[in-house]
């Protein structure tokens, strides 16, 4: 990578003409994003519009069609790139968790640090505690995802993507699976992180805690960007008429 | 009129059992076939009218229901004797001979039949559960057309053949290929590759019972396909699958038997070589309680393990 230009570095995150088919339906048709650095990304939408198979992309999860996807300045739609290499550098957080029911909390954390960065078995399980602690969680450690509430499931969901020290981090509705009281202790979880410097995309449709959290807001609507600006910005004066139905729809 | 005979408890029933059984044994067929076949019909009648609701019964106590159970089969031998003239000493002559037994040498090579059937079953056994383990997991990771094609022709066919026509075919035609192999090599492939087919779906069905999503989570971790597999996908399959798969394992030890086709002297063999060397087939009743040395142990453990199974 050249450094011609260091007083704008490369984005974190960069999606250039992602285009995808599923079986012959165009679901993205050509969206571009730039995430940078420390920046905090939503992408929001009605369902259908492409933003979750957009997200999936970003690490692919699934393969865009055409378009490429740049992590910290590298072509990871390469196909010579080691997607598992790019994977343990891009958490992600589920709508549903998906937490191994098999392993405690601590084991679905260490997992990772033990199998894809390859520690000591003993430091991996410090790593995972100490993560599990950034999430409040270090009373529950031994505990198997059935004992957890789902808010707390899914802060142990965060703490598997945190341990692995990402560059950035997916998170896929991670709000919506939840109990209202809940809601909260998750989003929480996302703040602090955001005030840490931690790079996310994240499609939620909390927009109390968009305001407080994003930088950007990206409207998606059927496989297309419709509408993309300053958080604020974009919540109070949309301009395009599917963001102004889409905001009415919220309140 | 049920509900008291059951709360009078057994005795009524002991009372009908004695008497149905003095009928049978004593009593003299010279009134006629018509009036004999009713009485025995009657005897069996009464008898099932205070056997069944026993035996329905939830609260009654076990030993009450094995000893009716026992009677039963009592009167069902007591008519056997009464209508066909049954020899009981020549039954026991032929069937129940300790003296044919004991000769020397006949305990000794149904024993080493039994080893030979187990060491069938357990070579099969281990093979079959790699080759099925190794297609399921093919299948299920490279998805690719082609061998996914291969894998399931392999399997309905090995499915749809019966066991003992495929040991025949391949006993008697192999050797014309140049390929020489000894009976108990050609029973250990033929069992592991039909096995092997079954346990292929049976895996099969265990890693696909297990959520796309867990295996997405794996792999957004940066878990490869195979570590995927290996620490998320088949921890979670086994309690699944293990019923199924025990199921199969106790078919695999009765199948072991039409080894004996392609003279693999295992308890069947055997039995029958000594049936027909001491022309008696005490050796066929042996060979069965052999088989069911091992099977019962295996059929205990395998419906304690279904009872645990997990609930999804």
């Amino acid at each position: 990578m050249s450094d011609a230009s260091d007083e704008t570095p490369a984005p974190m995150i960069e999606a250039r003409g992602i285009q995808k088919y599923f079986s012959g339906v165009h679901i993205l048709r050509g969206i571009d994003i730039s995430v940078a650095s420390g920046e905090v990304a939503a992408l929001m939408g009605r369902s259908g519009s492409g933003k979750s198979t957009f997200l999936r992309c970003l690490n692919r999860i699934e393969e865009p069609t055409y378009g490429d996807v740049l992590i910290d300045g590298t072509i990871i739609t390469d196909l010579r790139t080691d997607v598992n290499r790019i994977r343990a550098d891009i958490g992600m957080v589920f709508q549903d968790y998906n937490l191994f029911p098999h392993m405690t909390a601590l084991e679905n954390v260490a997992l990772g640090l033990i199998h894809v960065r390859k520690l000591p078995r003993s430091e991996a399980q410090d790593a995972a505690a100490a993560a599990l602690e950034r999430v409040d969680l270090a009373d529950h450690l031994a505990k198997y995802p059935q004992q957890l509430s789902g808010g707390q499931q899914q802060r142990v969901a965060i703490a598997r993507s945190l341990a692995m020290r990402p560059k950035a981090i997916l998170f896929d509705e991670p709000t919506s699976a939840l109990d209202p009281e809940m809601v909260h202790e998750v989003l929480d979880v996302i703040r602090t992180l955001a005030a840490e410097g931690m790079t996310m995309v994240v499609i939620s449709h909390e927009i109390g805690f968009l305001r407080k959290v994003a930088d950007q807001l990206i409207m998606f609507d059927a496989g297309l960007v419709v509408e993309r600006g300053p958080t604020a910005r974009v919540l109070d004066e949309p301009e395009h008429e599917r963001t102004r139905a889409f905001m009415k729809v919220l309140r | 009129m049920m509900r008291v005979l059951i709360k009078a408890g057994p005795i009524p029933l002991v009372l009908i059992f004695f008497a149905s059984l003095g009928y049978l044994l004593a009593a003299p067929a010279t009134i006629g076939v018509a009036f004999d076949i009713a009485a025995t019909g009657a005897v069996f009648a009464i008898f099932l009218f205070l056997f069944i609701p026993l035996q329905m019964d939830k609260g009654a106590p076990l030993w009450m229901k094995t000893i009716s159970a026992l009677a039963l089969l009592v009167l069902v031998a007591a008519a056997f004797f009464r209508w066909a003239d049954a020899d009981w000493g020549r039954i026991g002559y032929l069937f129940f001979n300790v003296e044919v037994m004991s000769r020397p040498g006949a305990m000794v090579r149904m024993l080493s039949g039994l080893w030979i059937a187990v060491q069938v079953f357990l070579f099969s056994l281990v093979l079959a559960t790699l080759l099925g383990m190794f297609m399921a997991i093919v299948r299920s990771i490279l998805n690719d057309a082609l061998l996914n094609f291969f894998i399931d022709t392999y399997v309905d066919v090995f499915r749809a053949v019966p066991p003992i026509v495929m040991l025949l075919v391949t006993y008697s035609a192999l050797p014309y290929s140049g390929i020489v192999l000894s009976p108990f090599a050609t029973g250990v492939v033929v069992l592991t590759l039909i096995e092997g087919a079954y346990l292929t779906e049976v895996f099969r069905a265990g890693i696909e019972a297990i959520h796309r999503n867990q295996v997405i989570s794996a792999r957004s971790i940066g878990l490869t396909a195979w570590q995927a597999m290996r620490l998320v996908v088949l921890p979670q399959s086994v309690r699944i699958v293990l019923p199924d798969y025990s199921n199969r394992l106790i078919g695999l030890m009765k199948r072991t038997a039409e080894t004996s086709v392609i003279a693999i002297a295992e308890i069947l063999k055997v039995a029958q070589d000594l049936q027909s060397q001491y022309v008696n087939a005490t050796p066929l009743i042996v060979g069965a309680l052999l088989y069911m040395v091992v099977l019962f142990p295996m059929t205990r453990i395998v419906s304690r393990l279904e009872k645990k199974r997990p609930r999804t």
